[in-house]
């Protein structure tokens, strides 16, 4: 290369990394203007929770949001104590943060919403908990187990019905190799979910998958289960099952393209 | 071969600027089309944990069907604010939303009706 291209391709780079630095350094200082635009009372704690790992962004959001619904700082200072026992506790934010911003725009009342961020996060401390506890799984398994297992509460799934279930995983897994077990986790605890959501009882959802494991299945044949009750007909196993209001579904092609399938409203 | 470098770079460049910059939907691959028959309505908002709640307003088709375009791959949770008030229809898959009412959810590879 000669000397012009050399300068050239140093200026191109000095030119992307200058680009990077100052993107960054927008970012820092995004963040710390706009903790000022919430109460001086709530900055501290605001500034907490960031430091936790919970994003500006959320938190701020999040700060406004519950200053909009007329939210005493008592309440914000209480929601922002959820997230950050989330944090400490090792459990996701995201589906608390989420709670919050599904109960603000839900226009549902600021305590209601900090009541039920702290039932998101108990459900998962339960679930996480007894993942833990009760199956043989590396610790990076935890968490997605985890995820199902909370995600099956939250869709009606009760605690004794999960520790069956877990119970029932754990005496299946000790006759079998352990990769064949991970499989056989995932797949139960995502059936013990989609089953769940279909509004199938929890006892009906224990009874179901503790049976299959004493009789000895597998991880494949566990999803082999799950797409089979997920597609057969939904009126059958679920008191949700039926759908009769207008909305509807449809495969599309991008927006642009019409999106072909159907929606439309009446499915059955 | 300076050419080449400089053609490289620069694309280098482009790909870091434009990869914080949000995929206009037809580049987004298949999408799922969610309607909602309400042809009286006059405005009909979707929210969903796709993106934190944030209302995205739903285009209305000359039939009086509301319609809303998203990814295809992507579970969420989602309803509707119809005309100001909020609207959970009847769904498939749905969870508790924690204030004695329902949430309908999105989930990838399982079929609505």
């Amino acid at each position: 290369m000669n000397d012009t291209g050399t300068t050239k391709t140093t200026r191109i780079l000095v030119a992307i990394l200058l680009m990077a630095c100052f993107q960054t350094t927008a970012v820092v200082f995004a963040a710390e203007a706009d903790l000022n635009s919430i109460p001086e009372t709530l900055r501290p704690e605001a500034a907490r929770l960031i430091e936790k790992g919970i994003r500006a962004e959320d938190a701020l959001r999040l700060t406004h949001q519950l200053l909009d619904h007329q939210a005493e700082q008592k309440t914000i200072l209480s929601a922002y104590q959820v997230l950050m026992h989330t944090a400490d506790n090792g459990l996701p934010p995201e589906p608390v943060l989420n709670k919050a911003f599904e109960g603000t725009a839900k226009n549902v009342h600021p305590d209601l919403i900090t009541a039920a961020m702290q039932k998101v996060m108990d459900r998962y401390q339960f679930a996480y908990q007894h993942v833990r506890e009760k199956l043989n799984v590396p610790k990076n398994r935890i968490q997605s187990l985890g995820n199902l297992a909370a995600e099956s509460m939250a869709a009606g799934l009760k605690p004794e019905s999960l520790q069956e279930i877990l119970t029932a995983l754990d005496q299946r897994a000790k006759r079998m190799p352990d990769d064949s077990a991970q499989n056989l986790f995932d797949a139960a605890l995502l059936s013990a979910r989609d089953m769940s959501r279909l509004g199938t009882s929890h006892q009906e959802v224990s009874k179901t998958l503790c049976e299959a494991l004493k009789t000895g299945m597998d991880g494949n044949g566990m999803m082999r289960f799950h797409d089979i009750f997920m597609n057969r007909d939904h009126n059958v196993g679920g008191s949700m099952g039926s759908r009769s209001a207008g909305s509807g579904f449809g495969q599309g092609g991008s927006s642009s393209g019409g999106g072909g399938g159907g929606g439309g409203g009446r499915s059955k | 071969m300076k050419r080449i470098r400089t053609m490289f770079l620069l694309s280098a460049a482009a790909w870091i600027v434009t990869g914080c910059l949000p995929l206009p939907a037809a580049f987004r691959g298949h999408e799922i089309r969610i309607t909602l028959d309400r042809p009286k309505s006059k405005e009909v908002i979707f929210l969903s944990s796709l993106n934190r709640y944030e209302p995205v307003l739903m285009n209305k088709t000359f039939l009086g069907t509301w319609e809303i375009f998203l990814p295809q791959d992507k579970a969420f949770d989602y309803f509707f604010r119809v005309d100001g008030s909020p609207y959970i229809p009847e769904c498939r898959l749905q969870q508790t939303d924690d204030w004695g009412g329902r949430q309908c959810i999105y989930s990838p590879g399982i079929q609505e009706p």
